[in-house]
Order: C-alpha cells, then sequence, then structure tokens
C-alpha cells in the first residue's frame, strides 16, 4: 500500500471519529461550563486538523513529501493480521480456559510460527515461559491470574 | 538547606532500607529494556507500572523511577555494539559509538558513556533539586486560568516539538485529550462519549492505552521486520572498560557542556532527551578542533550527547513535578503512575508532601551511582543477557502486555483498548504520528477541562479571564502562536511561491 493512500484513508477515518464525537456532545445542550462544550471543541479542531491533511494529500505532490512510498507489503499486513486475531481469541479465551494454559498456547504458536523454531523448543519455551510468568506474578508480585476451569 | 538535608536524608534511608534492592533492579531492568530496540523508556514504564501495584508508594515510585533512569543507560549499549539505537536519544551515540567499537574502543566507547551518562544525570538532579523549589513557590499562586493557559502551553509544545508534521502531533494530543473526556463528567455527573459501551463508563486507563501505543505497536513493527540484532564480536575485559586519561581530557568540557545543554532542553514540556542529544552533538562538531573526523569515532562527539541525555531526565521532572506537566511520554507514564498511588504532581506537593519530593530525588541519585556501577562493571553481563532475551521478545513483551493490562484493571477489557491502540498506533506511525502526545494529551485532559471550566464558572461565562492576568496571557499567547505558526508558515510559503511566480 502507497503511503497517499494510507494517509488519505486515516484522515478520513480521523474526520470521521471527529464527527462521531461531535454527534455523541449533542445530548448535553451547550452551556460553555456543560460537559459537551470541551469536546466539541475538540472535535471541531480534530476535524479542522484532519481536513487539512487530507486535501494536502491532493496538492502537494510536488513539495516532496514522500507520499509514493510503500509503507508496506502484503506480506507483511498478513502476519500482522495473524498476530492480532491471535492476540484477539487470546482475550476472548483467556476468562474461560485461564491465564496458564492460554500464555502456554500463546507463546508455543507465536515461538513456532513467527519465531520459527522447531515444534520442541517452541513448546518447552512455552512451558517454561508460563510458568515462570505465572509464578513471578502470583508468587512474587501477589497479582492473581485467574485459572479458568482448573480452578472449578 | 532543609530540603538539601532531606535529600541527603532519603539517600541514607534508602541505602539502608529494602529500597535499595528495587532501585537496584529498577536500573537494571531499566538498562535491559532501554537497549533493546523498541522498548524505550515509554513502553518499558508502561509493562513495569502493574507490577509496582504490590510495593508500597515509596518503594514503587523510586523503583519506577529508576527504570526510568535505567532506559536512558541502557539505550547506549545496541548503539554502541551493533549500530542498533535502543531508543531514539541513543540514535546519535551510533554516530561515534559504532565507529569506536569497530576500531576496537567498544570498552572505551561504553565506559566513556557510561561516564557522561553518569555526570549528566547527576547535573540534571543537581538542577532538579536547586530549581524545583523556586518554581512550586511561584506555580502555587496559580489559578485556574493560569492553569488553563499554562495547559495550552504545554500541549502546544508537546505537539509542535514531538515530530516533522507539527499538526500530527496536535491532532495526536487532541485526541489523548478526547480519550480523556471519555466516561463520567466530575462536574455535572453525566457520562460522556462511551458510544453505549458500559465499559467505558469509567474511562480509558493509561496502562491499556500506554501499552498499546508504544509496545504493541512496537511489536507489530517487530513481527514485520523479522531478524535478530548482531553484535560485534569483541572481548570486554573490567580493565578495558575504562577510558583513558587522555579520553577524559578530551571529552570534559563536552561533558559539561552536553549535561548544561541537555538540563535546559530537558525543562522544556515535549522536548526531552532526544533533541537534547543532537543539539549537543551538533555544538560539539562545531566547538571541535577535529569536527572533519566526526561520524569516525570522535570520544566528544559520543560523550556529550551521552551526557545531555541523562540531564534532560533531571529538566524533564522539573515541570512534572511542580506544575503536573510531563515533558515526554515516559514522564506522562510516570505521571500516571503516581496519579495510581493518589499522588498528583504540582505546587502543592512541595508543600503537602515535601518528604516525598525529597525521596524521588534521593532515589534517583541513589540510582544513578548504582547505575553507573553496574553499566561499568556489567556490561559484558548486559550483552549476553541482551543475547538471550532477544530473540523471545515477540512473545515475552506480547505476554507482559496482557498480563500488565490485566493486573492494572482485573479488566479483560482493558486488553481490548490495548489491542485497539495498537493497531491505531501502528499505523499512526507509518505516517509519522508521533505518539507521546497522545498519552500526554490523556494525562493532562482532564486538568485542562477542570481549569477550563472551574475558569468560566468563576467568571460567569466570560472569556476575558483567560487574559486578566499577565501569567495566563502570556502562556496562551504563546500556545496559540505555536500552534497557528505552522499554518501560517505553510500559507506564507505559498503566498511567497505565488508572488514570486507573478
Amino acid at each position: 500500500m502507497k503511503k497517499i493512500w494510507l494517509e488519505r484513508l486515516f484522515s478520513t477515518m480521523l474526520i470521521f471519529f471527529a464527527l462521531a464525537i461531535y454527534i455523541q456532545t449533542l445530548h448535553f445542550g451547550k452551556s460553555i461550563t456543560g460537559p459537551a462544550f470541551f469536546p466539541s471543541c475538540l472535535a471541531f479542531i480534530l476535524f479542522a486538523c484532519s481536513a487539512v491533511l487530507l486535501i494536502k494529500t491532493f496538492m502537494s505532490k510536488k513539495d516532496g513529501d514522500d507520499y509514493e512510498t510503500l509503507v508496506f507489503s502484503k506480506k507483511a499486513i498478513a502476519t500482522i493480521g495473524y498476530f492480532v486475531v491471535l492476540v484477539a481469541v487470546t482475550i476472548v479465551v483467556i476468562p474461560y480456559v485461564g491465564w496458564l494454559l492460554t500464555q502456554m498456547i500463546l507463546v508455543f504458536i507465536l515461538e513456532f510460527t513467527l519465531g520459527g523454531r522447531s515444534w520442541k523448543r517452541a513448546c518447552i519455551i512455552a512451558v517454561i515461559g508460563a510458568i515462570v510468568i505465572y509464578l513471578i506474578f502470583e508468587a512474587g508480585l501477589q497479582i492473581h491470574l485467574p485459572l479458568g476451569f482448573l480452578e472449578s | 538547606m532543609d530540603f538539601f538535608l532531606g535529600i541527603l536524608d532519603s539517600c541514607l534511608h534508602i541505602i539502608t532500607s529494602d529500597i535499595i534492592f528495587y532501585t537496584i533492579l529498577g536500573g537494571f531492568i531499566g538498562t535491559i529494556a532501554g537497549s533493546l530496540p523498541g522498548l524505550g523508556p515509554s513502553s518499558s514504564l508502561a509493562l513495569f507500572i502493574p507490577m509496582t501495584f504490590f510495593l508500597d508508594p515509596m518503594t514503587g515510585i523510586v523503583f519506577l523511577l529508576n527504570i526510568y533512569q535505567g532506559t536512558m543507560y541502557g539505550g547506549r549499549i545496541t548503539s554502541i555494539l551493533a549500530n542498533i539505537p535502543g531508543d531514539s536519544p541513543a540514535i546519535v551515540t551510533c554516530f561515534e559509538g559504532y565507529p569506536m567499537a569497530m576500531k576496537g574502543r567498544a570498552g572505551a566507547a561504553m565506559g566513556i558513556s557510561g561516564f557522561s551518562s553518569f555526570f549528566g544525570g547527576l547535573i540534571g538532579l543537581a538542577g532538579l533539586a536547586m530549581f524545583a523549589f523556586p518554581v512550586s513557590a511561584f506555580a502555587i499562586r496559580f489559578g485556574p486560568a493560569e492553569y488553563f493557559g499554562l495547559m495550552v502551553f504545554a500541549l502546544s509544545c508537546i505537539g509542535i516539538l514531538s515530530g516533522d508534521n507539527p499538526i500530527k502531533g496536535v491532532i495526536m494530543a487532541i485526541i489523548g485529550l478526547i480519550c480523556g473526556a471519555i466516561g463520567h463528567d466530575f462536574v455535572s455527573g453525566h457520562i460522556r462519549l462511551t458510544f453505549g459501551m458500559v465499559d467505558l463508563v469509567d474511562g480509558i486507563d493509561l496502562v491499556p492505552m500506554a501499552l498499546g501505543a508504544f509496545a504493541v505497536s512496537e511489536l507489530f513493527f517487530g513481527i514485520e521486520k523479522g531478524g535478530e540484532v548482531q553484535f560485534i564480536k569483541m572481548k570486554l575485559k573490567l580493565s578495558e572498560m575504562y577510558p583513558t586519561l587522555d579520553d577524559f581530557f578530551r571529552s570534559k568540557f563536552a561533558i559539561i557542556r552536553g549535561a548544561i545543554v541537555g538540563f535546559l532542553i530537558g525543562v522544556l514540556p515535549g522536548a526531552g532527551g532526544t533533541p537534547a542529544t543532537f543539539i549537543s552533538y551538533a555544538i560539539e562538531k562545531k566547538v571541535s578542533k577535529r569536527s572533519k573526523e566526526f561520524g569516525t569515532g570522535v570520544i566528544e562527539g559520543l560523550a556529550g550527547p551521552e551526557s545531555a541525555n541523562n540531564a534532560s531526565e533531571g529538566g524533564a521532572l522539573i515541570p512534572l513535578l511542580t506544575l503536573g506537566i510531563p515533558g515526554s511520554g515516559g514522564t506522562a507514564i510516570l505521571l500516571g503512575g503516581l496519579m495510581i498511588w493518589g499522588i498528583r504532581p504540582g505546587p502543592m506537593l512541595f508543600t503537602s508532601n515535601p518528604e516525598l519530593v525529597s525521596i524521588i530525588i534521593g532515589g534517583l541519585l541513589v540510582g544513578n551511582v548504582t547505575l553507573l556501577i553496574l553499566n561499568i562493571a556489567f556490561i559484558p553481563f548486559f550483552v549476553t543477557l541482551l543475547k538471550v532475551i532477544r530473540p523471545y521478545m515477540n512473545s515475552s513483551v506480547t505476554t507482559l502486555c496482557l498480563i500488565g493490562c490485566y493486573a492494572s484493571s482485573f479488566n479483560y477489557f482493558d486488553a481490548w483498548i490495548m489491542l485497539a491502540f495498537g493497531i491505531f498506533g501502528y499505523f499512526g506511525r507509518k505516517l509519522d504520528y508521533p505518539m507521546a502526545p497522545l498519552i500526554l494529551g490523556l494525562v493532562l485532559g482532564p486538568k485542562t477541562e477542570d481549569s477550563f471550566r472551574q475558569s468560566l464558572m468563576l467568571a460567569q461565562g466570560d472569556y476575558s479571564i483567560f487574559f486578566e492576568s499577565l501569567i495566563s496571557t502570556v502562556f496562551l499567547s504563546i500556545g496559540l502562536l505555536m500552534i497557528f505558526m505552522p499554518i501560517m508558515k505553510y500559507i506564507f510559503k505559498k503566498l511567497y511561491k505565488t508572488n514570486a511566480v507573478l
């Protein structure tokens, strides 16, 4: 993806975000000391700044901006997408499976797939790593990390 | 005088109690974290804040401060040995440090950079001890209007100084301010900007946001790049760690100049260590008789910026402790950490809790000495440890981020916030949006809005209150000028071009 397209996409999303914030503030009246005034001012500034950046992408190609640079390849996006999905699934399953098992599985997958280790080595790292971190938090720092179904 | 005796007393208390263990541990963790490319002061502090919750506030604060201080030392290790800066202020260290290492003088480079960091840190702390009280005595007279002016000034400095594109800095500060406004409005009791999500009623916490914007986004970059750090092959002996007398002779004025420059730049909100190191390097290049040799391993070019980097830390703590204004992403997270313990930095801190201020300065002083020892005597150990840790960075940082998020609130929703800000931070950084103003906006947002609304309530809606006192007028004028200056500059540039064509 070229930088110019990402810049346009990002600025457009920020404009929509500013509009969404402004709409949210409409419920609270317009008193300058009320809860809506400050966020609506911020939404206005955000809208204006994002619009300036968006317009700039259509105007200033000749100003030496590196808009034509490739910001990331398809492979990079696929790898990051895979990582995001992995973390998202982890967040979903932690309450049920518990920290210890989830961390083991997460570290194993990360080391095996992204770290390029053999499954045996990834397995050893996952088990030792998860147990050590769990013990540091549970015994050392007195922070309870739920074990999910293992607790019942 | 009592204040200086208090600092001395705090140093003795730290040395004779178990706080010394956490001082050394903080420095050790900070050095390692600072030397790992990607884990700068902000990510390191965000990762370790949740781990301080089980400590008493004094110990926790000293521990965090020494992690912060340790990152300043650690950044140089990979700069010198692998030509990869651990954090952004260590970029300049690569310019002379790596060529020195290539010439077989890695030990001297590590040694002089360690001593320079120590001296710079010492000058920064001396400046902090000397100027913090007068600044807080001045700031104690501030009313809400003056505070609002100060906040606008700080946010504009931060937005503008923190990136090549000032508008992007301002955008990030605004997003941070919006995030700070999410949830309960404590004046009216209304729930704002939650988009119907119950989990957002209490607002967005600093820890998940900072972890996402700094640590998770950095993870994405690490995953994208792949590869491992290659250190140059060398033998580091303790006897070779110390610079020669000639090295000291050559770099003594560079160290002093760097310390002064670093301290002065560190005081400016938003400036931080990175500009301090670049300016110090430029000065050394200008004044040196060997300016043409710069880039080939000139020791003054290494010593000055290293000293400036650590001195800037003491400078940055002045606005943080006296006015409650953080000067960088790292100090913003530090401020968040202090607030978690119920400590509100500002002028009142010096009258209501002077012991805490002296503990902070004392903790940094003792930490500075322990860091010098750690960074001179244990360099071979650090290098070995780095080689062991580095390949497991992705999985260990992912795990620590998830647990850190959970431990800060015992709420799984924060992990989603972290992931969202990680994705936002990754795309934002691809487009050169600076992340520090985002955190600073979140931390300063509530105070900015409170002072704005309090002022208008006092003046019954009359905006002229912001221009009634000289202090608020000056701060607001400079702040607004800094916000609009880049836009005016752009317009003038366009007009000038048009006139030139005509």
